[in-house]
């Protein structure tokens, strides 16, 4: 029941039914697309006494509605219609009674409490079986539908050392990775060279003997989610 | 005056639980509140069992099927009472092979008439599950299904008329996976890593039973979703690909699919087999009875990593359908999707145009203004021959059109251009969304005889959206 107090505020303010005295009035309310197009009643639940008449409206209705009686009486206006006259009926015993629209009947129900002359409710009627009772689905939907490790790797202790024909590049990792060292001259990459290590320090040696030069070095890890670190660098003279 | 009137209607209105939301916050509330039934990603994913021939001969595989009375338990420590092929829901999995014969023995032990129509199959008229031809209560029908097609992802349900609302959402309805050598050479996954889900909506009553309330005209819909009889289930996957084979066998809900916050998802087939190459879908629309065939990779996940298969279109209950946690294990596999899975196959040119319009006649749904009527024939188009036909939806809500016995492929949408997922395979069943028009070529082979074509949505095709052609020779 939680679930349907929302709309159902709005629908009962909308309402805003003449409340003269020996009758009551209910107006068939047109689902939107904003509430998935659920047609319902503009008052759920309504009390009045015996004797007194209920008349449903549906001014400027524009999907096909009808009212008829659900459980122990009866009652049906006409086959469904879009915008049918209003339909009345006088309730001359005290109790409980369920109409609905025989098209929205899911969404599209109503109850008419009859009391007696005195205002007195009526006795409660007996709980329908466990069978028949709905038991609402109670959670909300999941706000986050991705959850995965959004944790960038850390790329520290770069060291970049000449070697012969080459130079080696330590590094400390934080997490398993895969490492892109890069030998940049001028602002272009002369060299370079990808693998995947594990989280602690590692050491790469990249030779060629056509590599002399002064190089900017690059490195830049990724995980396995895909988190990019920070590119950390150094420089390196090699022969 | 008018002021208090509606005031008392609000207070009259306004639900008795006001109390109890106090509960909720407390430790005690809070244990309630995990133990609710509806608590999404509690269970793990449920296999559906395969149904296993009673017999073999060189050219066909026998099963017997009962129609029966059965208790699922889908709810946890609730029995839900259904009806189901063998008593389970969803029914047991009938996995076949293009050219090789299915015998399914079906025995009717319900109290009332029944039938079966495998959807999506090339099958003979008088073995489609016509909605008049019916097993009687207590009665037996051999059906006998060549096979003779393209691997696909199918499924058989009731097909009686004006009852399958109710009979599918009790539980009638199973998949049928056919597979063939083509499929077997693309190496996809198989065994354990093709994985069948059904998904639909339902709501319950308070002793765990199945609620159903009539909605002609939006169709039923529920606020729980199972997947494969599950609430929203989680399923601990491997750094792999998967085969996911999806069916929508929910009444009426249209879903709209997406995976954790739009990753990947690559659609291999729809409803008529392998489409002609992979398309990568971030967001698929999803109608009923329709098919889809996904491949997901999880070695693009780190271990641990937690993603839900959600349905934008959703409220509250109907979001999460189901969670995939990655696990450890897998990641060396090198396998990869083909570029191109199979050729397009050419078809005659259409001989015929049709039309039809969907709309809201005096209580019930019609197609061209009208109802279904078996002694009618709407539609007689020659065997052999394609045509085009046109849906044209005059109201404003999902039409899921399906055609018996055949299959189509889509040609044109008024909504704009038809997505490659649609346009690169064959299709049994279009969702033709509120006031836009679908054209597909249809291709009357390779039976000819007597069938239906109708709306999918079953309490529109119940009363009574539902046509019927016949394929003269």
């Amino acid at each position: 029941m939680k679930r349907l107090a929302g709309p159902l505020a709005a629908v009962a303010v909308l309402a805003a039914a003449p409340a003269a005295y020996g009758q009551a009035q209910v107006q068939a309310v047109d689902g939107t697309e904003a509430n998935h197009y659920e047609n319902q009643w503009s008052t759920k639940r309504l009390t009045i006494r015996a004797g007194e008449t209920v008349t449903w409206t549906f001014t400027g209705s524009t999907v096909l509605h009808n009212v008829a009686a659900r459980g122990s009486w009866t009652f049906r206006n006409d086959d469904p219609k879009v915008a049918p006259p209003p339909a009345s009926f006088r309730f001359d015993t005290p109790g409980e009674y369920r109409f609905v629209c025989e098209i929205h009947e899911s969404s599209m129900w109503g109850d008419v409490v009859v009391t007696d002359a005195s205002g007195a409710p009526p006795p409660p009627p007996p709980p329908p079986p466990l069978s028949e009772q709905p038991w609402l689905n109670d959670q909300p939907a999941p706000t986050r539908f991705d959850v995965s490790d959004e944790r960038r790797p850390r790329v520290s202790r770069v060291r970049v050392a000449r070697v012969r024909n080459g130079a080696r590049v330590r590094f400390r990792l934080s997490e398993r990775a895969r490492v892109r060292v890069r030998f940049k001259k001028a602002g272009v990459t002369v060299k370079s060279a990808r693998r995947w290590f594990g989280a602690g320090a590692h050491r790469l040696t990249v030779r060629d003997r056509r590599m002399g030069g002064a190089y900017r070095v690059e490195v830049v890890a990724w995980d396995r989610a895909g988190n990019r670190s920070r590119t950390t660098r150094d420089r390196v003279s090699i022969r | 005056m008018r002021n208090g009137f509606a005031s008392v209607a609000l207070l009259c209105a306004l639900p008795t639980g006001g109390s109890t939301r106090r509960s909720l916050i407390t430790s005690a509330g809070r244990r309630a509140q995990a133990r609710s039934p509806f608590t999404p990603f509690r269970r793990d994913l449920p296999r559906i069992p395969e149904l296993l021939p009673v017999r073999r001969t060189s050219t066909a595989d026998v099963y017997d099927v009962q129609i029966q009375q059965g208790l699922a338990e889908v709810l946890p420590g609730f029995e839900t009472p259904i009806y189901g092929y063998e008593g389970v829901y969803p029914g047991p999995t009938i996995r076949a092979r293009t050219g090789r014969e299915s015998i399914v023995r079906q025995h009717n032990t319900l109290t009332f008439e029944s039938n079966v129509h495998l959807h999506g199959g090339f099958v003979p008229a008088g073995h489609d599950g016509h909605p008049m031809d019916v097993i009687p209560a207590g009665g037996s029908f051999e059906y006998h299904y060549p096979n003779l097609q393209d691997a696909a992802t199918l499924w058989y349900h009731d097909h009686a008329h004006g009852r399958t609302s109710r009979t599918l959402y009790h539980g009638l309805m199973a998949m049928y996976v056919l597979e063939d050598d083509l499929e077997r050479e693309l190496e996809l996954p198989t065994g354990e890593y093709d994985v069948p889900l059904v998904i639909a909506d339902h709501s319950f009553n308070r002793d765990g039973s199945f609620r159903y309330l009539e909605n002609v005209d939006l169709g039923f819909r529920g606020d729980t979703l199972l997947v494969n009889g599950a609430v929203s289930p989680r399923m601990r996957v491997d750094r792999r690909k998967y085969r996911f084979r999806l069916l929508n066998g929910s009444n009426s809900r249209s879903y709209t699919l997406r995976l954790g916050r739009g990753r990947k998802m690559l659609q291999i087939a729809g409803d008529g087999g392998l489409l002609t190459r992979p398309v990568v879908r971030r967001r698929v629309p999803f109608h009923p009875a329709e098919r889809l065939d996904l491949v997901i990779d999880f070695r693009d996940y780190a271990p641990g990593t937690e993603l839900v298969l959600h349905n934008e279109d959703g409220e509250a209950g109907t979001v999460a359908i189901m969670r995939f946690d990655v696990g450890r294990g897998g990641g060396s596999e090198d396998f990869r999707v083909p570029r191109r899975m199979r050729p397009r196959e050419p078809l005659p040119e259409p001989v015929a145009d049709r039309r039809w319009e969907l709309g809201f006649g005096f209580g019930a749904w019609q197609i061209n203004g009208k109802d279904f009527d078996h002694a009618r024939m709407d539609a007689r188009p020659s065997h052999g021959t394609t045509e085009r036909w046109t849906f044209a939806n005059r109201s404003n809500r999902v039409h899921p059109m399906h055609i018996h016995g055949f299959l189509f492929r889509v040609l044109w949408r008024s909504s704009g251009p038809v997505h490659p997922g649609e346009r690169l395979g064959w299709k049994d069943t279009i969702g033709v969304l509120p006031n836009e028009r679908v054209t597909v070529q249809a291709w009357f082979a390779p039976y000819a005889g007597k069938y239906v074509f109708h709306c999918h949505a079953l309490e529109h095709a119940d009363k009574a959206m539902m046509l019927q052609l016949e394929v003269m020779t």
